[in-house]
């Protein structure tokens, strides 16, 4: 791999993604370090593991953390490849190109975040493949032009085991081109301090709080697809600390969103009241 | 007033909040109360709850069961194993029950507070009336559970004493013993009479402590008299067909499978439908004691179906025509059927004509033009072949008690309403069954040919589906895997519909084709195989993860409700 020419300037355009403020990120375990090793080695990376548990968190620090820009997508199914890439516009002079964000990032070297990457369609999610083997650029067709990635680009994918749909698992060749660190709920104490810190409740609602989280995840499987995210339990603490009765916090946060059978509902509350 | 609460409405309800409070899935069952037994109880088969209680008028009958629950499972988590009642009197044994149940619901307090709450209300004895050992022990209970009630018995109030000061590490059950004799003293000094026959635990949500003790060898077993749920029927003889081995001249051999030459099965096969058999395969099988595959181990005979009366799927079909009208909105709703063109878009294979003339002419008249200019032919690729593979063992004509019919029908139910679904969104689907008698003979019986429509002729076979014998599920994924991995197409799917855990009668440790069963889905995947297992086995948590791994199985919590589950499933699957 040889880099012949000067990566191009970033200009103010991937400014806009640097993250100037240190983002609250607990660490679990030793994923920062493992983290900072991929980087180091420029390896893409795949956080694997349920929605609202602190992936995207998680990344949003380390870029802070390394000093790069992040350039996040959320993808679904009905992107295409060019919402990735980039495409033509017209405007009043003729045609203009514009980046995609993955291009963007690739161009000017910044770690590119695709959030629930299976969401996208297979087709799509392939242009990705040549940012993640040893030829690091990425062909940009419809511009006849082939974009080496910066040194400091890396690519980052989410990833959530758990999803229930057979066709949309990403390509057995697409997961091996990436590292992979595992995300769970943090256990009890971590995840307490995290809702605390994130909600304003005081410690001990957000261990009540962290419990009931845990006790649904107990459902998973069995009557639930996911149990409750700790995302889910932040905002149960959010309407607590406006000063929400907890029982009735609980039900709109976390009984209702997560599920419509009356049965199920029926029993969350009873876990509900069992710890407020 | 008091109204009745009915356990069947409750059931469902009741083991989502024994799942999520206590991880567990044991089974809740309802028995017919009388007034001598209303009780609750536990045994090996799970909860047993009487099928009605009484509840005051406008309160929630599920208070009652959710306590009822809620204190068996804190004697499942917290009580040691049975003991002996060796030494003990009646009075003692009563009160060994009574400290038990207080230290269990303790504990479980620290981890749940809100049970406290739960179980404080149905304790409603108070201090004062008549003294007999039945009320004091009754205020006693309350006074233990309750700190803020007042109970001014001096017998009560040393039993609450006691049990404070020995009970400081209430994780430690071995005060509760000497302490129940102590106070069984008391009773027996104070000539308070106690009847072994009437005396019932207080309140009503609590157990009949029954799960403490080892079995008394002179009462039977109430557990074998409650096997309420499902009834069992089998034949007392099972019939064995075979027949000669014929092969299918018109199949290729396939690396790694070959037809069997002969000298096999057995048993003695002579005569019947021979010509029914299409043909013999022999699969290895793992042997995990060994870390090593068996070569050639199984027999797999495979076969068509033999035909039923095509006029009871169509009843089927009647009978569900509002739920498979509501499958069928699901289906379009769900976009999963026909290319769309989209227009307007930003991409796409041509342009849009029209967009294109009035982008023109926005830039003409110095306006930004709507740079959507593309039409797309979105093909929601779904390119998509299933196996549906049905297990036929004899545990399948067990009765569900919910709706008098067999396991097998169910299944044959749900399997026509995902069937029509399948037609619907036109995907490539295959039914086959199978069952086992050894590893000589693995009946593999095929109902519907992938190539074939779900005509009459598959309806019929489907309507003669039958149970009998064992459940060899390795080999049968294994013969699966082979005739999916013969179809052209992107995505294949397995997905096994089974009442139970793998077995056979010549296997006696459960681990065995616990193992072989992992290692064919593992074969399955690496083939580019999905397989996915819908349970009809409540004990199922404890092995089909492990078989089938974490994401990859459901376990029905209501056999009744399969049929009009499964075709909701496989959409949310294949989405
Ligand atoms: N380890 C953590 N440190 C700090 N905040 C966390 C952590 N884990 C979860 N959170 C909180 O949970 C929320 C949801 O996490 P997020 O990163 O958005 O989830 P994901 O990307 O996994 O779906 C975050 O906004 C953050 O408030
Ligand atoms: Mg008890």
């Amino acid at each position: 791999m040889s880099h012949m020419h000067e990566p191009a300037r970033a200009p103010a355009v991937i400014d806009q993604y640097r993250i100037t403020q240190e983002p609250y990120y607990r660490a679990v375990g030793d994923e920062v370090a493992l983290y900072e090793a991929a980087y180091a080695a420029r390896l893409p990376m795949m956080l694997k593991g349920p929605t609202g548990c602190g992936k995207t968190r998680f990344i949003e620090y380390m870029a802070w953390k390394l000093g790069r820009p992040l350039v996040t997508l959320a993808c679904n199914e009905d992107m295409t490849a060019s919402d990735l890439v980039g495409r033509w516009l017209l405007d009043a002079e003729g045609t203009r190109w514009q980046d995609g964000p993955l291009t963007l990032a690739a161009r000017y070297g910044g770690i590119c975040y695709l959030d629930e990457v299976v969401e996208a369609r297979q087709d799509t999610a392939v242009v990705i493949h040549p940012l993640t083997d040893s030829r690091r650029c990425l062909p940009l067709e419809k511009k006849n032009e082939l974009v080496e990635a910066h040194p400091d680009f890396q690519l980052v994918i989410s990833y959530n085991p758990g999803y229930q749909s057979i066709l949309k698992d990403l390509k057995q060749s697409t997961k091996q081109r990436f590292g992979a660190l595992d995300f769970h709920y943090p256990e009890h104490d971590i995840e307490t301090e995290i809702v605390a810190h994130e909600s304003g409740v005081d410690a001990a609602v957000a261990a009540k709080l962290v419990s009931i989280g845990e006790k649904t995840r107990n459902l998973k499987g069995h009557g639930l697809d996911e149990g409750v995210s700790t995302r889910m339990l932040i905002h149960a603490g959010h309407l607590i600390a406006r000063g929400i009765e907890p029982v009735a916090a609980c039900r709109v946060t976390l009984v209702r969103p997560i599920t419509d059978d009356p049965d199920m509902r029926d029993a969350l509350d009873a876990v509900v009241t069992t710890f407020f | 007033m008091n109204d009745l609460a009915q356990f069947v409405d409750a059931r469902r309800r009741l083991g989502f909040y024994l799942r999520a409070l206590w991880d567990d899935g044991r089974d809740l069952r309802g028995f017919p109360a009388t007034p001598r037994q209303d009780r609750p109880f536990v045994t090996p088969l799970g909860i047993h709850l009487p099928d009605t209680v009484r509840v005051a008028r406008g309160e929630a009958g599920d208070a009652l069961y959710r306590a009822a629950v809620a204190h068996a499972a804190a004697h499942l988590a917290f009580s040691a194993a049975p003991q002996p009642r060796a030494g003990l009197k009646p009075v003692q044994i009563a009160l060994v029950g009574l400290l038990e149940d207080a230290r269990v619901e303790l504990l479980a307090i620290r981890e749940l507070p809100g049970l406290r709450r739960l179980w404080s209300r149905f304790h409603e004895a108070q201090a004062g009336g008549v003294v007999t050992f039945e009320a004091l022990a009754a205020r006693l209970a309350r006074t233990l559970l309750d700190p803020a009630h007042h109970d001014d018995d001096p017998w009560v109030a040393k039993g609450r004493r006691l049990f404070t000061d020995a009970s400081v590490d209430l994780a430690d059950a071995s005060f509760v013993r000497p302490l129940a004799s102590l106070l069984g003293n008391d009773i027996g000094q104070m000539r308070l009479p106690f009847n072994v026959k009437t005396y019932v635990v207080e309140p009503a949500y609590r157990d009949d402590n029954s799960v403490l003790w080892q079995p008394d060898p002179d009462t039977p077993d109430e557990a074998l008299m409650l096997e309420e749920e499902v009834l069992v029927v089998r034949p007392e003889i099972v019939e064995v067909d075979g027949g000669e081995i014929l092969e299918d001249p018109g199949a290729p051999e396939t690396e790694g499978v070959k037809p069997v030459g002969g000298g096999e099965p057995d048993h003695d096969d002579a005569t019947a439908d021979a010509e029914a058999w299409l043909r013999l395969f022999r699969y290895p099988e793992w042997d995990h004691l060994i870390g090593a595959l068996r070569p050639q181990w199984c027999t797999v005979q495979e076969r068509r179906a033999d035909l039923g009366d095509p006029t009871r799927i169509d009843d089927i079909l009647h009978r569900h025509r509002d739920l498979l009208q509501r499958i069928d909105a699901l289906i379009r709703g769900s976009e999963l059927r026909k290319p769309v063109r989209l227009r307007r878009q930003m991409d796409g294979d041509h342009f849009d004509l029209d967009a294109v003339v009035n982008a023109m002419l926005d830039l003409r008249s110095g306006r930004t033009p709507d740079p959507r200019l593309h039409v797309r032919v979105d093909r929601r690729e779904r390119d998509l072949s299933v196996l549906v593979l049905l297990d036929l063992s004899e545990s399948t004509n067990d009765i569900v008690r919910a709706c008098g019919q067999s396991v097998n029908a169910l299944a044959c139910e749900a399997t026509v309403l995902l069937s029509s679904a399948m037609e619907r969104i036109g995907d490539r689907f295959a039914i086959d069954g199978f069952c086992s008698n050894g590893r000589g003979e693995v009946r593999y019986l095929r109902f519907k040919e992938f190539g074939e429509g779900f005509d009459e002729v598959a309806k019929a076979r489907l309507a003669g589906m039958t149970g009998q014998l064992s459940t060899r599920m390795g080999a049968a994924l294994r013969h699966a895997t082979r005739r999916l991995r013969a179809e052209a197409c992107d995505k294949r799917l397995i997905l096994v519909i089974t009442d139970g855990e793998p077995s056979d009668i010549d296997v006696h440790d459960p681990k065995y084709l616990h193992a072989d069963t992992r290692k064919a889905v593992e074969e399955a995947t690496r083939a580019g195989v999905y397989t996915y297992c819908m349970s009809l086995d409540p004990k199922a948590d404890a092995y089909v993860s492990r078989i089938f791994g974490a994401r990859n199985y459901t376990v029905m919590d209501r056999i009744d409700r399969l049929p009009e589950k499964l075709p909701g499933l496989y959409l949310r699957l294949t989405r």
